[in-house]
């Protein structure tokens, strides 16, 4: 019995040896190493170069003929759609650091990091940078996380290269189980991209419901994240920074109609007039839940899609439609379901909403107290959707489609513009 | 480790030979079964498990399906076969057994309050346990028996860590789609070696 103990205790002695936890972590990352330009080299590099295939596109703004889509954070490919059946990328104007845009007459106006910079296009392929108005957009400073510009010099691209390690630790960490697990802490690698759209009509050409820039009566509005900015487009080739409205943090988009600015946050819709076009009155406010709002509007109503996730907060993704009668008292007539709605516009009585994965959904909103879905066009991720000559234009994760609504029954695809491999 | 793996598949394997010069008896298999609760040792923490196994026996040998609870560090669902051996023919013996099978994770994610969890969040894989040990069994009464053992248990969980971009910290509460290309995944295999002490009946 004695040995039997003994034999038993130097077995557990040994065993208790064995007692360790270990962690085996392994991580495929992609090491990014950012290239540097001066400020003054990047603009200098705006310019065109040959057209290139769409890669990353964002936002879109139909100016004329043309289609001026957004690469995100590169550029913006100027397209020829003379032809919606058979658009043409003609050229591709290199803009570091670009979300968004919008057009004027024969000049682009585009976010460049902070700056705003006021382009020539009278000729397509042959641009001219005609001015810039520094640090109009101070939330541009973070590119992929970092802070993407010091003293002078600005990311302008990055190196990457993908890597796997393997690591094994003695683990001692606490428990999981309603607590959480917090034994390892790492350098955080983010990214962030910007959508992209625009909107305003006639002369100024329209852009999508994602827009951040606006054009209206001689102006360009722009929204921060937490500012409306107005530009005199007095003289168009030198815009001129004339006030600031600050607004509730979390702003995301603007869409122009007639004298009024309909601005999308994440905790409402505000509606601004622009009676003095310098310094835009906010009339009134459509609250909702905390989540990300494209808006558009008519004479009568706001349709606000509702969406969360992501950069989100919430969990409601639906439409919402707003009486805008009383502009200083805005009413929600009715809210519809959604799967999770990005961009939209309107044709008629028929409403195009990018809305997650199923697509675009066409919405009968004749009756606005019963808004239907009329049929589904299957689209992997639309973004935004620009309406426009009986042709809806969608910039979505697999390029650019362009479709024939002018029968609603019978919508077909007309063009379609493909990512590079 | 292996070394110790190696330990008691010989005392298994030896057992065995011993009961085939043990003298022929014809038996036959029949049902038992057993539940046990258990405490765990490990270096993370004290913890504890419990089980249900349903199986049959034949002679000195049992053989079961288990299911159970496994609360150390990562609690999980093990679902084990077992193996037992029972030395000797008194009512009173000692026995070896080992099991081993999938770890089914108690939750699929656990997305932590990002304010006091920090941004770091899991989803959760089928892990895997494997154990051996040795115990003794006392008779209660007619048809049951108390069993008490000492083993040795490795367990393995593994999970995805996942890490989110500081626009997610900053914003959405709510949990992220899977696959969100913005967020870093972290391949984690967790081992954990651990002592475990039970205590059960078998009937």
């Amino acid at each position: 019995m004695k040995r039997t103990l003994l034999a038993l205790s130097c077995l557990m002695l040994i065993i208790s040896g064995c007692l360790k936890d270990t962690l085996e972590t392994t991580y495929t990352y992609t090491l990014a190493r950012p290239v540097y330009s001066t400020a003054a080299e990047v603009r200098n590099s705006i310019k065109n170069l040959a057209a290139e295939p769409v890669s990353a596109p964002g936002k879109m703004y139909l100016f004329g003929s043309y289609i001026f889509l957004n690469e995100i954070n590169k550029g913006i490919h100027i397209i020829n759609n003379t032809n919606p059946a058979a658009p043409v990328n003609e050229a591709f104007v290199a803009i570091p650091g670009c979300g968004d845009m919008a057009v004027s007459g024969n000049m682009l106006y585009a976010d460049c990091y902070t700056d705003l910079m006021a382009i020539d296009i009278s000729n397509p392929k042959a641009v001219v940078l005609k001015h810039f108005v520094p640090g109009l957009f101070p939330d541009r400073k973070y590119i992929l996380g970092y802070n993407a510009i010091d003293s002078n010099k600005i990311i302008t691209d990055w190196v990457v290269k993908d890597t796997t390690i393997t690591s094994k630790i003695d683990f001692s960490g606490t428990r999981w189980f309603g607590g959480g697990i917090m034994f390892d802490s790492r350098a955080q690698f983010t990214a962030f991209s910007n959508s992209a759209g625009k909107s305003t009509e006639g002369a100024t050409g329209k852009g999508g419901s994602m827009a951040r820039f606006a054009i209206s009566h001689a102006y360009l509005y722009a929204v921060t994240s937490s500012d409306l900015l107005a530009l005199d487009l007095a003289r168009p080739e030198q815009p001129v920074w004339k006030s600031s409205t600050t607004l509730p943090w979390g702003v995301e988009t603007i869409y122009p109609f007639k004298d009024k600015l309909f601005i999308g946050a994440n905790s409402g819709m505000h509606i601004f007039t622009v009676d003095d076009p310098a310094a835009p009155k906010k009339a009134g406010t459509f609250q909702h839940a905390r989540v990300c709002d494209p808006v558009i509007a008519d004479d009568e109503y706001a349709y606000v899609t509702l969406r969360s996730g992501s950069l989100c907060e919430g969990f409601i993704n639906q439409l919402d439609v707003v009486n805008i009668e009383n502009i200083f008292s805005p009413a929600l007539v009715r809210s519809y379901p959604l799967t999770n709605p990005k961009g939209l516009d309107k044709d008629g009585n028929y409403l195009y909403v990018c809305d997650g994965t199923d697509g675009v959904k066409v919405l009968d909103a004749t009756n606005i107290n019963n808004v239907t879905i009329k049929r589904n066009i299957s689209l992997k991720d639309a973004f935004d959707v620009i309406c426009w000559n009986k042709v809806a234009i969608v910039s979505a994760a697999g390029g650019l489609y362009q479709y024939d609504i002018r029968d609603v029954n019978n919508i077909r695809q007309l063009s379609f513009i493909g990512l590079k491999n | 480790m292996k070394a110790i793996l190696l330990s008691i598949c010989t005392l298994l394997a030896v057992c065995g030979l011993a009961q085939q010069n043990e003298a022929k008896q014809k038996v036959k298999w029949s049902y038992t079964g057993m539940v046990q609760g258990s405490l765990i040792v490990g270096s993370s923490e004290l913890n504890y498990s419990a089980q249900t196994i349903q199986g049959v026996k034949k002679g000195p040998w049992m053989l079961g399906l288990g299911v159970g609870i496994d609360n150390y560090v990562v609690p999980g669902f093990p679902v084990v076969a077992h193996g037992q051996f029972n030395y000797g023919k008194k009512r009173s013996k000692p026995f070896v057994y080992a099991q081993g099978g999938p770890q089914i994770p108690w939750a699929k994610n656990q997305w932590d309050d990002k304010i006091w969890g920090g941004v770091d969040q899991y989803e959760m894989k089928t892990g895997w346990l494997a154990e051996g040990g040795i115990g003794y069994s006392f008779p209660m009464g007619k048809h049951f028996k108390l069993l008490s053992s000492l083993g040795y248990s490795i367990k393995q969980a593994k999970y995805d860590e996942v890490q989110m971009p500081w626009s997610w910290l900053i914003s959405s509460r709510w949990p992220p789609q899977a696959g969100t290309p913005d967020f870093n995944y972290y391949h984690q295999k967790l081992t954990m070696n651990r002592l475990v002490l039970k205590v059960g009946i078998q009937f």
